[in-house]
């Protein structure tokens, strides 16, 4: 997905001046001339100049670009529903990893974008299966990082 | 460096535990790096979580190997369906599907696995005598040094290593911001945090690194500007991988040390990296050639020189990163990352404390690059085996080990959060032309650069000359501003030639 410079620039530019506000609002540590609020300012300015100069070069190639050029989605449904799961079940998953566990949640996310990305049901099943019970033992054996196991209790 | 310190060094490196990370690291790399779409960088990105329970000496042993595999795996796909695997491939690209389509498959690869394990070891080479004596020469630098360095570092890679300054400008100041996030170190104060608990110890580093360079990579694979590779064609069978080697060898051995050490001097520019090396390699050997008509018709004098060149600049990059703490691409930005979080700050006074331990990271690269050999041996004759892989399955994997390692680095899901959002971001960037990598060099070196330049403001009280009173710093300022201000008048004058020759008449090609 690709914008107009034009409005890239104006986008940065407005970054820019919130970061600018925000750097103003760190209190400063008595004493000292140069505190935690001057790194920021600064970087505000420069990602303020850099954004005049996209929306500058913007200017030069007004009319020839689309405002939103999304035609590298365009004729791509399935890519674009794998593209929306691939997020979605990230953003499921953040709620629900405490509830159901990581290793329903990694079959629930991996055997759909397998299905959708054309792996046939017959390999997609055991693969994902073998994957998420692999990273599971992986990590939780191996490494002690205490996954959820939710209600499968039984794989420890 | 003593002999007794590279002697214990190399114990070190003998190590089982190395020994079996640095093969299966190997391994792992070549799987990425063959499967076209999927970059080294990503490589290291994923393997990250896993370096955090290891020893330092294996942690970097593990990035180094499986960069280095990844990096040759990349002239695979390159070879067989021209597709270059990561960015340094793609300089020569057009020669070794030439090549191919001459029915040398397989001499292109083993040219590439060959040269590239010999252009690496020379690269070792340069950083193992080259960096102790620098750093030696660096122990005596103060703020006012490191500041400039760390500019000269996060500049170059931001100016030089795209041709939109502006784009290039801006993602290292994001990455800079990204940096600044959480409890500001000297005075305890919270920046950028909106009262959000979890982003008070900053934003995560990994979760980040996983999020700009795998999911971001994965999302942009669904789309139009990501390539579906076509089924590999089959032939014979192949028995030699490196037969024919040794004669090429012999007929351009010029040609490799010419790509070695041009490599390994264009790798340790801070803020280049290797990727650079292979270009400008291959652009002078087909310059001094004897018959530069050849070049891109499957002629393999340029394919040696470029591939020597792509390794030996993939391990002196790792000279600033050691020396000065200043990593030159993002693979080395993530690797001092790691040696952060292992409480080891790379920086000349390191060569002081540990040089046995730095002289063994030193010698990984050695290693890696000698695995190469036996492992690419094997990835020649199973290439297509790895290609033939269905996309559809190993995408979802990933994807699954995007969200698990994110989560174990602290144990939370805010991570996993963290990773989602720098993925969306990083997937928007680059589709609107922003380089990536300058983000994260200005996040790995935001709070050096940060204190530092605070430190030297307040000994210089806030007067700006006092950054050039000494001489190496005056120095390195010098060349800070000359980076900064050649493509900038090079845009003025190409923007006010422009104007006077076409008025009115927009180039869409032309930097900004």
């Amino acid at each position: 997905m690709r914008f107009d410079d034009r409005i890239v620039g104006i986008a940065l530019v407005l970054l820019a001046l919130f970061v600018i506000w925000q750097g103003q609002q760190v209190p400063s540590v008595p004493g000292t001339t140069f505190g935690p609020s001057l790194m920021p300012t600064l970087l505000g300015l420069a990602m303020a100049g850099c954004g005049v100069a996209v929306f500058v070069g913007g200017l030069r190639a007004a009319g020839q670009v689309p405002l939103i050029d999304v035609s590298v989605w365009k004729g791509r449904r399935r890519g674009l529903i794998t593209a929306a799961w691939s997020i979605l079940g990230i953003v499921l998953g953040i709620a629900l990893i405490p509830v159901i566990g990581f290793p329903l949640f990694g079959l629930f996310y991996a055997i759909p974008l397998m299905l959708l990305m054309g792996a046939r049901p017959i390999a997609a099943v055991p693969v994902a299966l073998m994957v998420v019970l692999l990273a599971y033992f992986a990590f939780k054996r191996l490494l002690y990082v205490p996954l959820p196991a939710g209600p499968l209790t039984f794989l420890g | 460096m003593s002999i007794d310190v590279l002697v214990s060094a190399l114990w070190v490196v003998l190590e089982p535990q190395v020994l079996i990370v640095v093969l299966l690291a190997t391994i792992y790399g070549l799987f990425i790096g063959a499967i076209p779409g999927l970059s080294a960088t990503m490589a290291t990105a994923l393997l990250i979580p896993l370096t955090y329970y290891m020893d330092p000496v294996a942690a970097i042993a593990a990035i180094v190997a499986t960069t280095a595999m990844a990096i040759t795996a990349g002239d695979i796909p390159g070879t067989l369906l021209r597709i270059p695997g990561t960015p340094a491939s793609a300089a020569y690209v057009e020669e070794s599907y030439a090549l191919n389509l001459k029915g040398k498959a397989q001499l292109a690869m083993g040219i590439g696995i060959f040269f590239s394990a010999a252009g690496g070891l020379v690269g070792a080479a340069v950083l193992l005598f080259s960096a102790p004596l620098l750093a030696r020469a660096s122990l005596s630098f103060s703020s006012f040094e490191f500041f400039w360095l760390a500019l000269l570092g996060l500049l170059t890679s931001a100016l030089v290593s795209t041709n939109a300054p502006a784009r290039g400008l801006f993602s290292l100041c994001l990455g800079l911001l990204i940096s600044t996030i959480g409890l500001d170190v000297t005075s305890g104060q919270p920046r950028f945090t909106f009262g959000v608990i979890d982003l008070y110890g900053g934003v995560s580093f990994i979760p980040t690194m996983i999020g700009m360079f795998a999911f971001a990579e994965l999302l942009r694979g669904l789309s139009a500007a990501g390539t579906t590779p076509p089924a590999p064609a089959r032939d014979r069978l192949w028995s030699n991988p490196f037969a024919g080697v040794w004669t090429v060898f012999r007929k351009y051995p010029w040609s490799f040390f010419r790509g070695a050490s041009l490599g390994s001097a264009v790798g340790a520019l801070p803020g280049v990296g290797g990727d650079l090396a292979a270009w400008i390699s291959y652009g002078v050997s087909k310059r001094f050639s004897k018959t530069p008509e050849k070049f891109g018709t499957g002629h393999e004098e340029g394919l040696v020189e470029a591939s020597s060149s792509n390794n030996a600049g993939l391990s002196s990059a790792w000279v600033p990163a050691l020396v000065f703490g200043i990593p030159g691409d993002a693979v080395t930005a993530i690797a001092i990352g790691v040696l952060f979080m292992k409480g080891l700050n790379p920086g000349p006074q390191l060569f002081v404390d540990n040089p046995t331990m730095l002289t063994a990271v030193i010698l990984t690269f050695a290693l890696a690059n000698l695995f190469l050999l036996p492992i690419g041996y094997f990835a020649i004759k199973g290439a297509r085996h790895v290609l033939s892989i269905p996309r559809g399955l190993i995408v979802p994997t990933i994807l699954v080990f995007c969200v698990v390692g994110s989560f174990a680095i602290n144990n939370t899901l805010f991570d996993v959060g963290v990773m989602l959002v720098a993925g969306l971001i990083a997937y928007l960037l680059e589709a609107n032309r922003f380089p990536l990598a300058p983000i994260i060099l200005g996040l790995v070196l935001g709070p050096i650069l940060e204190r530092n330049f605070i430190m030297s403001m307040q000994i210089a009280d806030g007067n700006l000359l006092g950054f050039f009173s000494r001489p190496v710093a005056a120095g390195l300022g010098v060349i800070v501003f000359a980076v900064v201000l050649i493509p900038l008048m090079r845009s003025l004058l190409a923007l006010t030639t422009r104007n006077r020759a076409r008025p009115r008449r927009p180039d869409l090609s032309s930097s900004n």
